[in-house]
């Protein structure tokens, strides 16, 4: 239904999109996540026009939009979009604001598009608000008469740009509903959003998106439970790293520590964790590795979502692995008793890898 | 209403308690020892050394002042009614102006004195301009004419030395040979001035009558400030022009003058501080208030002339609004426009526009732009008007624009609405709701600001209320009137305003 091939989207010097592409079939629901400022929201908007793509094709059933030539307007026709800020008509009524466009686009009668409102009104829950103005209406009941608005021109696809972001937490149930109903009845919808639970139940595709790319793509099932991508690991289980580095054995132990403690504190890792953390790192770079006198880099992650916790350390010189014949050592015996697997590489610097 | 009803009253009231208090004693009928005012024999003209004196704007009078007496602090005004109401509220020590004029006024206005002999004597001449010296050359035949068939004293007798107002003869005029236009400011009693029946009439007219006779020509009377008279003769709106324009070397300079088609010369006026001892009020002061009323809008049909002012102001600004509207459309959507060209466009039109005083532009347009093109003064004001309008109008047009939210013109063009779809069914309805209240004060701006278009010869509500000061003496009564005139209008009219405004909110029509 829809085929994107290498969408690039530059503002001025600033690339947005870098090459995106993409195949959307009928029916199909796609959620697109990913961190603020990815280029999600761009990347939807190009798909109708509301933005102009500064490169690259896109294929709305067979018509290719960025041509200069097409009639944007007939396609919009069949392509909804509901907004983070809704954007209902404030000079319409309810009940006004889901009939201009059939009245005024589709050409139907009065009539009849006052009954197909009346209809759509009863499918996002709202008869009673016909005749209200949108000022009267609480954010999660606006965006379902966005959502009806855009159903009153019987598009082919929905497109969402973050319905729910500005929403308080408890109407965001209802307009998910809504798109939870939207869904069974086998509405093809693009979805833009931070709701990652909502986005893995819902969807039958997700798209990654990260640094204006489809960084990774994959079925809920994949992306969620094994991102093959270490962005998307990232992102998905929300981790968070430390980084530090130790150029000598003269260095400010106290200085490092206190860091990770506030680390640990910043990002709300329990105070047991943190101790586990905190030991491991002390015994790992005192006892194990400093007397070596080697340059070191260490990087501790935390992952807040599955609470996997990693701490990373590289180090210049030979080839030696300290935990290798030394199960007799206190440090190595009280890592290996926190750690749930504990590997060893070289590849030109000396990495070991702890992670529990 | 009933609110308006009450405002209107408490207004009323007030102005007849300022009319009332601020007495002035115009009453003509009063008889005046005219010999005894006139001939003032304790004050010489040596004795206004120093003073403060009233002058009249566009005139050699102040020039005068100062050459013959010296040291005078001056005040300027634009007609001589103003100027002898300064000198009735001591406002200052005394005016000067043409001795012909000054002794009508007298004769009118017995509190005031003159001091004789006059300060100058000054010979007057018709103006033409510097291009058409064929018509000074028959001007001048024409005079020598009338002083040899002794029709020249005889208008002098009927005019001048006469303490009546004569009726204008009859004197018939065809347009074989065209129109001619004399440029006149008729508040020269009895050179030129609006008589009973709202006429322009007096010495001056009837020798221009006379003169288009001689010519086989039709006449036109144009009137305008004293100011204007020169202007309008030089750039050709009119051919000749006279309110006793005394011939001086510098003004040769810039016109031509006829031979002195009247001799005669600047008096001093003062308040005379003996003679209006006497006049303190002796009638009451309702009756005070009845007699400005009857003498300022009854006599002469005088609130006629109020009406069709009053006319010719909503005529203009309604007119004016509705090029400026347009304009002013025209305006934002280049301002708005992607193009660079138009941006600039409609920026220099507003910052020319919006940097410019109405008066002056007004002016420019009439004497400069349409200095060769016969046009209804009128149809000038409403361009001036509709100009400046355009200006303001397209700022507001523009900001109102600016506040509609644009998620919802992206949401509508989302839809499949072009971008003259969105425009017309949501960012219209919603920018008219925000701009309406400013494009209402613009049009009260623009009503109250036509008060100018006197300068180029307009008769609007404020030239009618100069006009009947002219004619009554009595500053306050006119003034007033014209004030409460323009209060209800623009109360109409603001009424009316909120009423569409009500009628752009859907839910106050109760819709719902």
């Amino acid at each position: 239904m829809i085929s994107i091939t290498n969408l690039i989207k530059n503002y001025g010097d600033f690339k947005v999109l870098k090459g995106v592409n993409a195949e959307i079939e009928k029916g199909e629901i796609i959620s697109i996540i990913g961190p603020s400022g990815c280029g999600k929201s761009t990347f939807l908007r190009c798909i109708n026009r509301l933005e102009t793509p500064s490169s690259g094709e896109i294929k709305f059933e067979n018509i290719d939009i960025t041509d200069k030539k097409t009639d944007l307007n007939k396609v919009r026709k069949k392509m909804g979009m509901v907004f983070q800020n809704f954007n209902l008509f404030d000079n319409m009524s309810i009940i006004e604001n889901i009939m201009v466009g059939p009245i005024k686009l589709l050409k139907k009668s009065k009539e009849e598009a006052e009954k197909t409102a009346i209809e759509l009104l009863k499918i996002v829950g709202l008869s009673g608000k016909a005749n209200a103005y949108p000022d009267q209406l609480s954010g999660g009941q606006k965006q379902r008469i966005a959502i009806a608005r855009c159903l009153s021109m019987e598009p082919d696809i929905l497109l969402f740009d973050e319905p729910t972001s500005a929403l308080d937490p408890t109407m965001v149930g209802e307009v998910m509903a809504v798109i939870r109903k939207l869904a069974q009845d086998g509405m093809t919808m693009i979805i833009v959003t931070h709701e990652m639970d909502f986005a893995r139940d819902i969807s039958s595709r997700i798209f990654f998106m990260n640094e204006g790319v489809i960084y990774e793509e994959g079925t809920p099932k994949e992306i969620f439970e094994s991102p093959k991508r270490d962005k998307t690991r990232e992102f998905i289980y929300r981790r968070k790293t430390f980084n530090y580095s130790i150029k000598s054995n003269e260095f400010d132990f106290i200085h490092m520590m206190n860091n990770l403690n506030n680390f640990c504190f910043k990002h709300g890792v329990v105070k047991a964790a943190a101790n586990k953390l905190e030991l491991v790192a002390e015994e790992l770079i005192m006892n194990l590795l400093l007397p070596l006198n080697r340059e070191i880099d260490l990087n501790i992650s935390f992952e807040e979502r599955n609470k996997g916790y990693f701490i990373k350390t590289k180090y210049t010189g030979d080839k030696f692995n300290p935990f290798l014949d030394n199960e007799e050592n206190l440090s190595v015996k009280i890592i290996d008793n926190i750690a749930n697997s504990i590997k060893y590489s070289f590849d030109e610097k000396n990495e070991i890898i702890i992670s529990w | 209403m009933k609110k308006i009803s009450k405002y209107l009253i408490a207004i009323v009231l007030v102005a007849m308690i300022i009319t009332g208090c601020a007495k002035t004693n115009n009453d003509s009928n009063v008889d005046v020892n005219e010999t005894k005012n006139m001939q003032n024999e304790e004050l010489k003209n040596s004795d206004f050394v120093g003073k403060k004196f009233a002058v009249i704007t566009g005139t050699m009078l102040d020039k005068i002042v100062e050459d013959n007496l010296g040291n005078n602090e001056l005040m300027y005004f634009n007609t001589i009614q103003d100027a002898i109401e300064a000198v009735k509220n001591k406002k200052v020590d005394a005016t000067i102006n043409d001795e012909p004029i000054m002794r009508k006024f007298i004769a009118q206005n017995p509190e005031l004195s003159m001091i004789r002999p006059p300060l100058t004597n000054d010979n007057y001449g018709l103006v033409v301009s510097k291009e058409n010296p064929e018509l000074t050359k028959k001007l001048n035949e024409f005079y020598d004419q009338i002083i040899s068939d002794g029709t020249y004293d005889d208008m002098i007798a009927r005019w001048v030395d006469n303490k009546d107002t004569p009726d204008m003869p009859k004197i018939e005029l065809n347009d074989k040979n065209g129109t001619l236009k004399i440029a006149v400011a008729a508040v020269t009693e009895p050179f030129v001035f609006y008589s009973t029946n709202n006429q322009i009439v007096g010495f001056d007219i009837e020798y221009a009558r006379r003169f288009a006779q001689f010519m086989e020509m039709d006449l036109k009377v144009v009137d305008m400030d004293f100011g204007a008279i020169i202007p309008s003769v030089q750039s050709s709106k009119t051919d000749f022009g006279s309110a006793l324009i005394t011939i001086t070397e510098e003004r040769k300079k810039m016109i031509d003058f006829t031979k002195p088609y009247y001799i005669g010369g600047t008096s001093i006026v003062f308040l005379d501080s003996k003679t209006s001892a006497e006049q303190t009020s002796s009638i009451g002061f309702i009756d005070n208030i009845k007699k400005s009323f009857h003498q300022n809008l009854i006599v002469e049909n005088r609130y006629k002339m109020v009406l069709s002012g009053l006319w010719t102001t909503i005529v203009i600004s309604i007119s004016a609004l509705i090029i400026g509207t347009i304009l002013g459309f025209l305006i934002c959507f280049f301002s708005m426009s992607k193009y660079k060209l138009l941006n600039w466009i409609s920026k220099i039109y507003i910052t020319i526009l919006r940097g410019t005083p109405m008066v002056v532009l007004l002016m420019i347009i009439f004497y400069v732009v349409f200095a060769k093109v016969d046009i209804d003064p009128v149809v000038v004001a409403i361009i001036a008007f509709g100009l400046n309008g355009g200006a303001f109008i397209g700022e507001i047009i523009r900001t109102s624009i600016l506040t509609v939210d644009k998620g919802q013109i992206e949401a509508a063009r989302s839809m499949g609405f072009s971008q003259s779809g969105a425009a017309l069914n949501v960012t219209l309805p919603q920018a008219i709701r925000t701009g309406l209240p400013v494009y209402k004060s613009e049009f009260i701006n623009i009503m109250k600001q036509t008060a100018i278009v006197g300068y180029i010869s307009i008769v609007d509500l404020t030239k009618v209320g100069d006009i009947i000061r002219s004619r009554t003496y009595d500053a306050f009564f006119p003034l007033i009137i014209v004030a409460i005139a323009y209060l209800i209008t623009i109360g109409f009219f603001i009424k009316i305003f909120d009423l569409i405004y009500k009628l752009t909110d859907k839910r106050q029509r109760g819709v719902r």
